[in-house]
């Protein structure tokens, strides 16, 4: 049996953003995750054709973190620090895409990664990032400080 | 930015303006969150009300058929969040023939307790 990379764990369907995305799991030896995926239509910018450049963002941002968890020593919970993104090209709903997170390293707490996006047909990149994320997070949430 | 605020996205988000001046507002649902123990936002759908708030106020200060690509987001997370509903008050720092720079602060409880900022550039044309 194949064994489930530890995001994937987390991003069951039980997710509310994977049980809208049919998002896909590949681990890299090169210490990378890549997730495949196609362009939803919930995400329609207002052309009505195309996904607005916001929905890069949150796969980059989901598949950057979730790589992350993978590539930690114990599982522990993490927390975007900051989240750089450009914007190359525009995407049509209902394209196949790959969205593919590299670990860069870890130090005082805090993982660096990078990550692209790919049109698969073409394997034009058309959003990449930058991230870090500060990793097993004692923070409390607001609705838990008085 | 009334076709902004009508698209899928948007709905998606449930965004919306807000009755204050370039205050935008997204209202909380369950699959905005990103950690689901926490009951934290995905920082992915902080980053997109970002990009759709700087949108909508360069839209504003252009006509609204304005051809726009943002290019680039840049986003601090600066606290947790919660499951709440999110603010977003968006500032043009400058606006050139062919490029827009907006600053925008995000928060929850009040916005002198922002839970995150970014700056996001857009081409113009």
């Amino acid at each position: 049996m194949t064994s489930k990379h530890p995001a994937q764990v987390l991003f069951t369907e039980k997710h509310p953003l994977t049980a809208e995305f049919d998002m896909e799991f590949h681990t890299g030896e090169d210490r990378s995750l890549t997730v495949t995926v196609t362009t939803p239509s919930s995400f329609a910018d207002r052309d009505g054709q195309h996904v607005h450049t916001g929905f890069h963002t949150l796969l980059l941002d989901t598949v950057l973190g979730a790589c992350a968890i993978g590539e930690l020593q114990e599982s522990m919970p993490i927390a975007t620090i900051k989240l750089t993104c450009s914007h190359l090209h525009r995407l049509k709903i209902g394209e196949a895409i790959s969205c593919k997170a590299i670990w860069d390293g870890e130090e005082n707490e805090i993982a660096f990664l990078r990550g692209h996006i790919k049109r698969d047909a073409d394997g034009k990149v058309i959003s990449h990032a930058i991230g870090s994320f500060m990793t097993g997070t004692t923070s409390k949430p607001l609705a838990s400080k008085s | 930015m009334t076709a902004l605020f009508q698209s899928k996205v948007s709905s998606w988000l449930q965004a919306e303006p807000t009755s204050e001046a370039s205050v935008y507002k997204t209202v909380f649902a369950e699959r905005h969150l990103g950690n689901i123990w926490i009951r934290s936002l995905h920082g992915g759908v902080t980053g997109t009300m970002i990009e759709l708030a700087a949108e909508a106020e360069t839209r504003g200060m252009l006509e609204e058929e304005a051809n726009l690509m943002i290019v680039s987001n840049s986003v601090d997370y600066l606290r947790v969040t919660k499951d709440a509903d999110l603010y977003a008050r968006a500032t043009i720092a400058r606006k050139s023939r062919r490029l827009c720079i907006v600053d925008v602060t995000c928060w929850q409880d009040g916005e002198d307790i922002p839970i995150a900022r970014g700056v996001v550039t857009i081409k113009i044309g």
